[in-house]
């Protein structure tokens, strides 16, 4: 294969596996560049008075290490690892939507190079520390700040879209006999991850957001000394809280099903446990405010959230006691997986009790900001997760790449971290009195510093052995045979590494347990279409370069927001082709696939993918409105200076685009049920309503608008303007995209082209939700 | 007309009368918490919505549990930025 057929094939696939490695080495590039930086800053604290760095660039190194580490190397590592394994371990031949899965990598590769491209730009990258507190993040820091928005914001989309992708996986693409009792537990543990991911990205898209109209604009959401570095606080932790749990589930999980096999037993209290991730699930969304306590929040809210940051760590602890359970009188095989995950439960434990004493308000008072939480947070998230994701590199490895690699290397390598972590994040417990990200120190913290800094260069080492190992075993690894470790489960029982389509046949797992291979034909009965002269699988590999494509047109566009309006455009323009092309090939239903009618979809059962696609979108969507709107409802219970809307808006208007707007749903409705009874015209007239009632709303806007600028109600005139500007801004960009929807559905529909009922379901989901919102910004703007 | 449009007709009818009737009460004055009522509302209006235009109707409790789940982590969210700072709220204190 020449190069250029190489770069294409990589471009352009869409295929599970390939897109899992495209995460995994894009992320292990940025853990690459984040571990330098932190070699870098470790270095500069090893001596007091030190001055490598400036204050400045030790502030922009420490930022990116931390938002790399967590945006861009661990969750990115993770969704690799589950894009290739979980489909194998239910058996689905891929993810349910393999194009939107090509967007999310390419979006993801986007977002990351946009955040490193701060370190080139004017006034450098992001310097504020990895939480991005407001309002430093608008007046202290320069393009890299902008540019760091523009990557979280992508960086949403692309998670939004692969947990889509992840959730209608799981829950309909399991091989038959795959119930939900006999789920592996990495798959569990995607799951939960992806099910806090779903609520828990856009309040932190919104943040960015506002961060971005502050920067660009000059709009005071999170300056405002009404409570703007409050509402930045909100947003980031109520993201921020269950990403900790976002990370620590795939690993935790992939360390269950490790444990499990080289215990040889069954797991410990599988039901159990699985009742403790999901009430530890439900439980990450309502612990955020501890991250809070030392601001002006009410004491009655701080003391609820005092109690359920304690109650969290009870199912870590079930978790914990269920993995050591499962070893407790098991024949163990010491191999390097499992060695790596009881270094990992060593110090989840470690790291999980040191961070118990930040439930309590009055101990938290004390650590905050010191590097006491620094070691806590370490020890979960390189002590914990990153081992328990090598752990789980070092256990897939075989099947991923079919090759062995050298055990005695990779358990010397477990050696250097544990003993390099220790050294590293121990003295950090010690240091209890050192704030963090002092970029200088006086001598009396130096030994504590240096001890921990050597520990840094062990851990760099233990690293750079663990590339040697990968690489050697790349190249010269012995064969892998398909199941190394005789463990149970359905990807070990395809060679290694699968073929495309992953499996001979369908799998189907037995009610024994048993997994056995099948024919479609026989499962799907007679009238089955056996493809490719008679394999037993339905399988189509597609291939598309409008993912990349439209990867490619928002860094572009990305870049330009910060740099130029020149770029910025020109990233539109590629844009605009990019879907264009995408939605070309819709129209010819290039990608369209069948769904199997014998997979495990319970409880969706009475919904195709598309649909329930649809919903789980469509309900983040919902989300990302909601936290726009909470934002609003934050800035209007602490202004002063809200007056009612009425004074501005005529009420009498907006009531009349509310009617337009409901008008147009009553018409698709309308339209969808003529084309169910058969008739083609008549729906086609109807989604004309739509259509037209659509750009009637955004014509009214646009005179509202138009006035009330000239009125000189502008985003200058205050917090309250502001809010409505950009939110019946979005809204109406909704409205957009709604009317594009609808006249490229006209458009099929005219040429007879085949529109189901399912996407004309799909235009009525989307429509509902721009009405939803608009139910609530219609009041608070024009009537409150 | 079948079943389904009336539905339709009627769910316009109602989102419609209730829009009439927020601008008509709170333009005389005759609502007094604004905030409280509008929110009820919207969530009638939005419930309307969701229940006939995007078919939730005909879903399985499953799917019904997903936009629902996300109303009430919604709550949650709102709700606890809100009042977080209730104490020092001059408009809805």
């Amino acid at each position: 294969m020449g190069v250029l057929e190489w770069v294409k094939r990589w471009v352009t696939t869409t295929n599970h596996k390939d897109i899992g490695i495209l995460y995994m080495v894009t992320s292990i590039y940025f853990f690459l560049v984040a571990g330098v930086l932190a070699l870098v800053f470790r270095t500069q604290l090893a001596f007091p008075e030190e001055e490598i760095l400036t204050g400045s660039e030790f502030n922009q190194a420490v930022t990116i290490h931390g938002l790399l580490m967590l945006l861009w190397f661990m969750s990115p590592f993770e969704i690799g690892l589950a894009n290739y394994i979980m489909p194998l371990q239910i058996g689905a031949r891929d993810l349910a939507f393999p194009r939107l899965n090509a967007l999310s990598y390419w979006l993801y590769l986007a977002s990351g190079l946009l955040l490193v491209a701060g370190f080139f730009v004017p006034g450098g990258a992001a310097d504020m520390g990895w939480t991005l507190y407001a309002p430093q993040n608008v007046l202290l820091t320069g393009k890299g700040t902008v540019l760091a928005a523009v990557a979280i914001i992508l960086l949403t989309a692309s998670v939004t879209v692969g947990t889509v992708n992840m959730v209608v996986t799981i829950a309909r693409m399991r091989a038959p006999g795959m119930t939900w009792s006999r789920v592996p537990m990495f798959t569990w543990g995607v799951l939960f991850s992806v099910l806090m991911m779903w609520l828990a990205f856009p309040p932190l898209a919104v943040g960015a957001a506002a961060l971005l109209l502050d920067k660009l604009l000059g709009t005071a959401f999170l300056t405002s000394v009404e409570g703007g570095a409050l509402l930045w606080d909100h947003l980031f932790w109520f993201f921020g809280h269950p990403e900790v749990y976002v990370l620590l589930l795939p690993a935790l999980g992939a360390m269950a099903d490790i444990v499990s096999v080289f215990a040889r037993r069954q797991l410990y209290a599988r039901r159990f446990l699985l009742i403790a991730l999901f009430a530890a699930t439900a439980l990450s969304y309502l612990v955020w405010m501890h991250h809070m306590f030392i601001t002006g929040t009410s004491l009655n809210v701080r003391k609820i959230f005092s109690v359920t940051t304690a109650l969290i760590s009870i199912p870590f602890e079930m978790a914990t006691l269920a993995l050591i359970m499962t070893l407790y009188k098991g024949r163990i095989v010491y191999r390097a997986p499992l060695l790596y995950t009881i270094a990992a439960i060593f110090f989840f434990i470690l790291g999980g009790s040191t961070g118990v004493f930040q439930a309590a308000i009055i101990l938290d008072r004390a650590f905050r900001g010191t590097y006491w939480v620094v070691a806590h947070f370490r020890y979960i998230m390189v002590g914990a997760v990153t081992l328990g994701l090598l752990a789980a590199l070092y256990y897939w490895w075989p099947k991923i790449t079919g090759r062995l690699y050298n055990e005695r290397l990779a358990k010397i390598q477990l050696i250097l971290l544990f003993i390099g972590i220790n050294l590293l994040y121990l003295p950090q417990f010690l240091l209890i009195d050192m704030p963090r990200r002092y970029y200088t120190y006086p001598a009396e913290w130096k030994l504590l510093n240096q001890v921990s800094t050597l520990g840094s260069y062990i851990v760099g080492l233990g690293f750079l052995l663990g590339a040697y190992i990968l690489y050697k075993s790349l190249r010269h690894g012995e064969k892998a045979p398909p199941n190394p470790w005789n463990a149970w489960g359905i990807e070990w029982t395809t060679p290694s590494p699968p073929p495309r389509h992953n499996y001979e046949g369908q799998p189907v797992v037995r009610s024994d347990g048993r997994i056995e291979y099948v024919s479609e034909a026989s499962l799907a009965g007679s009238g089955v279409h056996i493809p490719d002269g008679g394999h037993s699988y339905t399988f189509h590999e597609h291939w598309s370069g409008n993912p990349a494509l439209i990867g490619l047109a928002l860094f572009i566009t990305g870049l330009g927001i910060a740099l130029s309006k020149a770029l910025m455009l020109a990233g539109l323009a590629l844009l605009i082709v990019a879907v264009a092309r995408w939605v070309r090939d819709d129209y010819y239903s290039k990608f369209h696939e069948e769904e199997p009618g014998y997979m495990e979809t319970w409880p969706f059962t009475g919904i195709d993918k598309n649909r329930l696609g649809m919903w789980v979108f469509v309900t983040s969507e919902m989300f990302l409105f909601g936290s726009l709107i909470s934002v609003a409802l934050f800035i209007m219970s602490r202004s002063l200076a809200w007056t009612p809307g009425y004074i501005h808006h005529d009420p009498y208007l907006g009531l009349l685009n509310t009617i337009i707007l409901f008008s147009g749903t009553l018409f698709y409705s309308l339209g969808y049920y003529t084309y169910k009874n058969g008739a083609r015209i008549k729906p086609l007239m109807l989604l004309m309503g739509t259509f037209f009632t659509g750009l009637l709303f955004l014509f009214i806007k646009s005179i509202e608008w138009t006035r009330l600028i000239a009125e000189g109600y502008t985003l200058s005139s205050g917090l309250q303007a502001q809010l409505y500007y950009v939110l019946t801004g979005v809204h109406a960009a909704h409205v957009l995209i709604g009317i594009i929807a609808t006249l490229y559905l006209i458009f099929k529909m005219a040429l007879d082209k085949n529109v189901s009922l399912t996407t004309l379901i799909m235009l009525g989901i989307y429509w509902g939700i721009v009405e939803i919102v608009w139910t609530i910004l219609f009041p608070l703007f024009y009537l409150i | 007309m079948g079943r389904e449009p009336v539905l339709y007709v009627s769910g316009w009818t109602a989102l419609v009368v209730t829009a009439f009737l927020e601008v008509f009460l709170i333009m005389n004055g005759i609502v007094r918490n604004t905030l409280a009522f509008t929110i009820s509302i919207a969530m009638i209006q939005s419930t309307i919505i969701a229940y006939i235009y995007q078919h939730l109707k005909y879903e399985e409790s499953s799917v019904k549990m997903l936009p629902l789940t996300s109303f009430l982590m919604l709550l949650v969210l709102v709700s606890a930025a809100i009042t977080s700072v209730l104490a020092c709220t001059p408009y809805l204190g």
